[in-house]
């Protein structure tokens, strides 16, 4: 942050304070507490009360949470040519049938052309005749551990269909050729600097790994439009805010990373996101990490409803999961301040918990007859309506700091559609997560392989809890159960949910043809171009 | 890596001591060939089945059925205190110790064998899927050329030829790059084993006798680790390489993996309980010492200088449980062989060289699954009145467990499985008693041992059941009863019966004592309720008397008659009588000195007995009609009854005023609705039979503070206003003014001119004779 940014950000954050406090101080007033129930079954009332509080501030803690990260932004300075003689490996992977041929053409070449002495690898997880051919065509060095068993285990390093796995065998055989890696997705192409602005980080012997922002070069429908809007933020103000303290975390769409470092932990973690917990263990042994906040690399997002849910429950389960089984452990040895970001930043996916708590609640409002709450919606309105603003303005304060800022700044109704659309899928995961029904890897469909997806509503859960909220409402009416408040927000779930089932796929589909394909291409190409 | 062929290693000469000569070797067919139509052979478990039980750990099942276990650990220990108390343990000052005493003494090692059973399927596994894989691979990917000699010692215990046959073709298949030398262990007039070992090149040896029942333990051969097996499994081929790392690195001295047997439709019922009943134990198990006394085989450990295991088994820290599937065996089919198995493990396992309360605490579980039926037995024929339906609500979480639970914690789960757990304990409690026994004698004597308790346990719940019916209890408290009744024979008669009689085993292996023995006490058992039932009713009919007469009948034939019968023996003989009012009253004086228990209704019984007193003959009638104060004058008003010609007829049930009230019942811990149903029935009665006095009595302490001191006087003078309407004249025998309420019921009676006499405040010795002299003056009987 500039000399007058850091002034803004400190009068906003004395705004923010304020206003949260006095939400919180008229929130819990003792006469907003229900009265269901008489004796000791009135601690029942304080659940209550605290469910409610909970669905209504999860959104609220995460967005404070990036108010906090972003305190340690720092300008962003572009890193000087490297000067160790390092031996680097330029890998990507290929999954056939999950992805298409056609991405590897795509980015092979691409990463051929970066600059820095370099070996590019490609590690084929299937063993492709097709892939080999191109590789060998292009020069470009050629893995696969298909058919080797002691490459393909149900768990540990070696998990078979993943892709940490297929790194891992790569790592085993040839990482002692190379001091450092970088690695990007196939659907990623990268700039010709990519590892002219990465790799001198590496001077310094306490950087681990550096990762770059993921960003989408098809932002032509609903759906990959709203993805990449859901992103901003964190590819923004916080992993910015992250890089200040050398904590950002590992990203495995395309990062960087010092083999050393890698080795220190066995490498990756044998896990359904292994990025996020390798970069746990990596900081619980004390590496830093760097963030480069330019677009080095532009990839393809996911661009039908189930792909992207598909990818959403799977950041969510690993994300839930890290969290029970790993973070307790790993977060440790790490700083209180530090430790503290890690835990909250893995809350962010219990906003499906909170859409479900806030469900049953109206279901218990509506058919129970259980007051929620004793409060006024003029009140509410009027204590929720600073807060409401200030959230808002310290939002589009802070799109300042997003990685391509003049591209990227606006009021993102697509991200804020598919952001309220996609818990159901989120709660799914956590139920997973806590009956211990395994999810598998699934790589998320992408370049001519996504058009072979199956068919069938990807809103199926939608309809379940938004028949569950109308339910809930037709009760209401029926018994003559109202308030102003549980009622308006009880609607607000019947047409969000029921409406996705039945227009969300037309809306993908509308978007999908307004969108001129060939303006899209040249825009993505001229990305590249404008880099190289 | 290649392995060498094991059939090629496995000529290398064995141990010369153990080794017996050569013998002719009769011709065998392959395993397919030789194995009978319909024979089921095991094969190795497939790659999904191999980390099976190392996958998500699912809690919940497992503290379900510690909750239900707990909870039932604590009724049995509540219902068998109050059986002890009811017969009259102690004086009853210590009563309320020795119900503790006895209370807890039963709940707590329930419950505590509960928690430790739970802590073993509930605790940190030592082992994880992602950490078992990551070390195996590192070893195998660093041993080099250090790869230990390894001997697999095959123990036999009369496997048939087809499926030694097959263990063997499976045992050759087994991977391995050091040298492997493979041991079957079996009889020496054996010759169909010898010739199948020696055909896949195996040696073939035995044992000295003492040592038979731990051959593995005395393992042939010199190699540096031993692999044991029994003669009806089938292993993966990388059974050594999952196990021998945790050996060759020294982390484990000993090892031992899964028993796995198939639980589904391949094999016969009994097969698949059992399997299923070792899945529950080896799925959830933490520890090896978790599995104490259900391992014999599917182990390896390294061998010491002196060439034996190196350590007790499954002791000390040196052990470690690997919870993988890599054998499968074959389940015990039949009655013989179930026992039979199982008694051999009990023998294998170290029970017998444990200290006497080690094996004590062995016997909980077998006393738990022999004897969950006498808390209910406990209370149905000592404390029947404390049997009520609601507590059976609470024992939901049990049924829920069996109906639910278990099939969720392991596959192929039937609550039929029940059966083999009830033969396991059996055989395990025979076992005990019986372990210098042959192994031979052990399914007999387990079928002698499951008939008698089949017996007993059946007459006790059912006896219990009919007495308790009898006494006039109301039917709809018993479903549970009924329902456990009818589910433990449902669950149990199949096995008995059918099962191993005829369908598993083939032939007849129960004797046919049993039956008789069985046969027997069910006759005897329905001759006692008979007889105890129709003998004074045939008695009374011969006498060709009216109704009333039929007591006097009774009484006379009472201390002759039913006194030293079964029915006494059993219990259910004078108890029954009284409250029917056929049977009579004890010849110890004139009068009893209260109320006959069982015409003193308790909480839930609703049926009033006749119970008549006074002049059976008498030609007016006098009712007595209240809560448990009626008794405290009853030995007066009978007296007075017979003085003055009354048939005394007694209507009273405890706790349930006069007071047109429906009184909360803290006993009960619910509104007392049966005093409700009693009062209406027995004023309705009393307006059909319209007698000449009726006395009430009530305690007007009762409600507490849930009713007024107004309302109830009112509720107590409406009773009464109906009494009197059907009767010629009232009393009614108050708890006096000394209280509040009792002022205001007095007052109220005053009010509506009722007769009333105030017993409380006369002196013990006196009552009696105020009461009579009273009595006399208000219904005018003076001479």
């Amino acid at each position: 942050m500039t000399r007058s940014e850091r002034w803004t950000y400190r009068v906003l954050m004395l705004i923010g304070v304020v206003v949260v406090v006095a939400f919180y101080s008229w929130w819990f007033r003792p006469s907003h507490l229900p009265h269901n129930f008489g004796g000791w079954w009135h601690a029942i009332d304080f659940v209550i009360y605290a469910l409610l509080t909970f669905v209504v501030s999860h959104r609220v803690f995460m967005e404070i949470y990036s108010w906090v990260v972003a305190r340690t932004i720092t300008p962003i300075v572009p890193v000087h040519r490297p000067e160790g003689d390092y031996r680097i490996a330029f890998l990507t992977t290929f999954v056939p049938g999950a992805e298409g041929i056609d991405l590897l053409k795509r980015t092979l070449p691409a990463m051929l052309e970066a600059e820095l002495p370099h070996d590019v690898w490609l590690l084929d997880e299937g063993n492709d005749p097709a892939a080999k051919l191109l590789a060998a065509s292009l020069g470009v060095k050629y893995f696969s551990r298909n058919g080797r068993r002691e490459f393909n285990l149900v768990a540990g390093p070696f998990t078979r269909r993943t892709k940490g796995g297929n790194h891992n065998a790569w790592y085993l055989e040839h990482s002692r050729e190379y001091d450092i890696v970088a690695q990007i997705d196939t659907d990623f192409v990268p700039r010709r600097d990519f590892l002219l602005k990465t790799i001198g980080y590496f001077d310094d012997p306490k950087v681990g790994w550096v990762i770059t922002p993921q960003i989408y070069g098809n932002d032509d429908n609903l759906v990959t439009k709203g993805a990449a809007q859901q992103q901003y933020n964190f590819y923004g103000p916080v992993l910015r805010g992250l890089d200040g303290r050398r904590m950002a975390n590992m990203l495995g769409a395309n990062h960087v990373v010092r083999v050393a470092t890698l080795e220190q932990i066995n490498f990756y973690a044998g896990h359904i996101t292994e990025d996020l917990l390798t970069g746990l263990r990596l900081h619980s042994e004390g590496w830093e990490s760097r963030y480069v906040a330019e677009p080095l690399a532009i990839g393809e997002g996911p661009d039908s409803w189930r792909s992207y849910f598909t990818q959403q429950q799977r950041w969510a389960y690993g994300c839930i999961d890290i969290l029970r089984h790993h973070t307790g452990r790993l977060v440790r040895p790490m700083k209180t301040s530090k430790a503290m970001l890690y835990l909250t930043l893995q809350q962010g996916y219990f906003s499906g918990l909170a859409g479900a708590i806030g469900t049953a609640l109206l279901v218990a409002f509506f058919v129970g007859g259980i007051d929620l709450m004793h409060m006024s919606f003029y009140e509410l309105v009027i204590w929720g309506t600073p807060f409401f603003l200030e959230r808002h303005i310290i939002r589009l304060w802070l799109q300042r700091f997003f990685v391509r800022p003049e591209k990227e700044r606006g009021i993102h109704f697509a991200g804020g559609l598919i952001g309220s659309a996609v818990w159901p899928i989120y709660f799914d995961a956590t139920v997973k997560v806590f009956r211990q029904t395994p999810l598998v890897f699934t790589v998320t469909p992408k370049g001519k392989s996504a058009q072979s997806a199956r068919k069938g509503s990807p809103f199926r859960l939608h309809l379940y809890w938004g028949l569950a909220n109308a339910a809930a409402l037709a009760c209401g009416i029926a018994t003559d159960r109202h308030s102003l408040v549980l009622d308006f927000w009880a609607v607000t779930n019947v047409i969000l949910l029921i409406g996705l089932y039945f227009f969300g796929e037309r809306m993908q589909a509308y978007s999908q043809r307004r969108s001129d394909p060939d303006r899209t291409e040249a825009s993505s190409s001229g990305l590249v171009s404008t880099a190289a | 890596m290649s392995a060498l062929p094991v059939a090629r290693l496995a000529g290398a000469p064995a141990d010369p001591v153990l080794v017996p000569p050569p013998a002719p070797v009769p011709p065998v067919a392959p395993a397919s060939e030789s194995a009978p139509q319909g024979t089921y052979l095991p094969t190795p478990p497939s790659e999904g089945e191999k980390y099976g039980y190392l996958g998500p750990r699912r809690r919940w099942p497992v503290l379900w059925l510690l909750l239900a276990r707990v909870y039932l650990a604590v009724v049995a220990g509540w219902a068998l205190a109050s059986a002890v108390t009811a017969a009259g343990a102690g004086a009853s000052g210590s009563r309320t110790l020795v119900e503790l005493g006895v209370g807890l003494g039963i709940a707590l090692p329930l419950a505590l064998y509960a928690f430790r059973q739970t802590r073993g399927r509930v605790g940190k596994r030592r082992l994880t899927l992602e950490g078992h894989i990551t070390f195996v691979e590192d070893w195998r990917r660093g041993y080099g050329r250090t790869a230990p000699s390894v001997d697999v010692v095959i123990t036999l215990q009369g496997e048939e030829a087809a499926v030694l046959d097959n263990t063997l073709g499976h045992v050759s298949a087994l991977d391995w790059p050091g040298a492997l030398h493979v041991y079957v262990v079996g009889e020496p007039a054996d010759q169909v084993a010898r010739g199948l070992a020696e055909r896949w090149g195996f040696a073939y040896t035995h044992v000295a006798a003492e040592a038979a029942q731990n051959a593995a333990a005395q393992a042939p051969g010199d190699g540096e680790i031993v692999i044991a097996l029994d003669g009806d499994c089938a292993p993966r081929p990388d059974l050594l390489w999952e196990t021998i790392p945790y050996l060759a690195t020294g982390r484990a001295q000993v090892v031992q993996t899964a028993h796995y047997i198939d639980a589904d439709c391949r094999v016969n019922p009994l097969a698949r309980y059992a399997g299923s009943l070792q899945e529950l134990r080896f799925r959830w198990a933490c520890r090896c010492r978790d599995l104490i006394g259900h391992v014999s085989a599917n182990m390896g450990w390294v061998r010491d200088a002196a060439g034996k295991r190196s350590q007790g088994p499954l002791r000390g820290r040196a052990t470690l449980y690997l919870p993988l599937v890599l054998v499968r065996s074959l389940g015990p089919e039949s009655w013989a062989t179930l026992t039979q198995q199982r008694f051999r493990q009990l023998r294998r396992s170290d029970i017998h060289t444990r200290s006497r309360i080690g094996s004590l605490l062995l016997l909980i579980p077998i006393l738990v699954a022999l004897l969950w039926w006498v808390p209910v037995a406990a209370l149905l024929w000592f404390t029947p009145g404390d049997l009520d339906a609601w507590r059976y609500l609470l024992v939901a979480p049990v049924v829920v467990s069996l109906a639910y639970v278990l099939s969720v914690a392991t596959h192929g789960w039937h609550p039929s499985v029940l059966r083999v757990v009830t033969v396991e304990a059996l055989t395990q409690l025979v076992g005990y008693f019986s372990r210098r026994r042959s192994v031979d004698r052990i399914p007999k004597r387990v079928a002698i041992a499951a008939w008698l308790w089949f017996a007993v346990s059946q007459s006790a719940l059912g006896l219990g059941v009919v007495r308790y019916l009898r006494q006039g209890h109301d039917v709809g408290v018993t479903w549970p009863v009924f329902a456990l009744l009818a589910w433990q024979f449902a669950v149990l008669l199949p096995i008995l019966v059918r099962k191993p009689v005829v369908a598993l085993d083939g032939r007849y292996v129960l004797p046919t004592k049993p039956v008789g023995v069985l046969a027997g006490l069910i006759a005897v058992s329905l001759a006692a309720l008979v007889f105890s039932q129709t003998r004074p009713v045939l008695d009374a009919a011969a006498s060709a008397e009216p109704a009333p007469a039929k007591s006097e009948a009774a009484r006379s034939e009472g201390a002759t008659g039913l006194d030293g019968n079964l029915g006494e023996v059993l219990g259910i003989g004078s108890d029954a009588g009284v409250m029917s009012g056929l049977i009579p009253l004890p010849r110890s004086g004139p009068y009893p000195d209260s109320v006959p228990s069982d015409c003193l209704l308790t909480r839930t019984q609703i049926v009033q007995p006749e119970c008549a007193f006074g002049d059976l003959d008498g030609t007016r009638t006098m009712v007595l009609f209240g809560d448990g104060t009626v008794t405290q004058s009853f030995r007066a008003i009978d007296g007075y009854a017979k003085a003055h010609g009354y048939r005394l007829l007694v209507r009273a049930k405890t706790a349930c005023p006069v007071a047109d009230s429906v009184p909360f019942d803290a006993d009960l811990g619910r509104t007392y609705q049966e005093c409700l149903v009693w009062r209406l029935s027995q004023l309705a009665a009393i307006d059909a039979l319209a007698p000449d006095v009726v006395l009430a009595s009530q305690s007007d302490t009762l409600p507490g503070a849930t009713a007024s001191d107004a309302y109830w006087a009112a509720q107590t003078s409406a009773t009464v206003g109906r009494l009197r309407s059907a009767a010629g004249q009232v009393v009614f025998l108050t708890d006096g003014p000394s209280t509040l309420r009792g002022a205001a019921v007095e007052r109220a009676l005053d009010v509506a001119r009722v007769a009333r006499v105030t017993t409380s405040e006369w002196p013990l010795s006196l009552r009696g004779k105020l009461l009579t002299a009273e009595l006399a003056e208000l219904l005018g009987d003076l001479p």
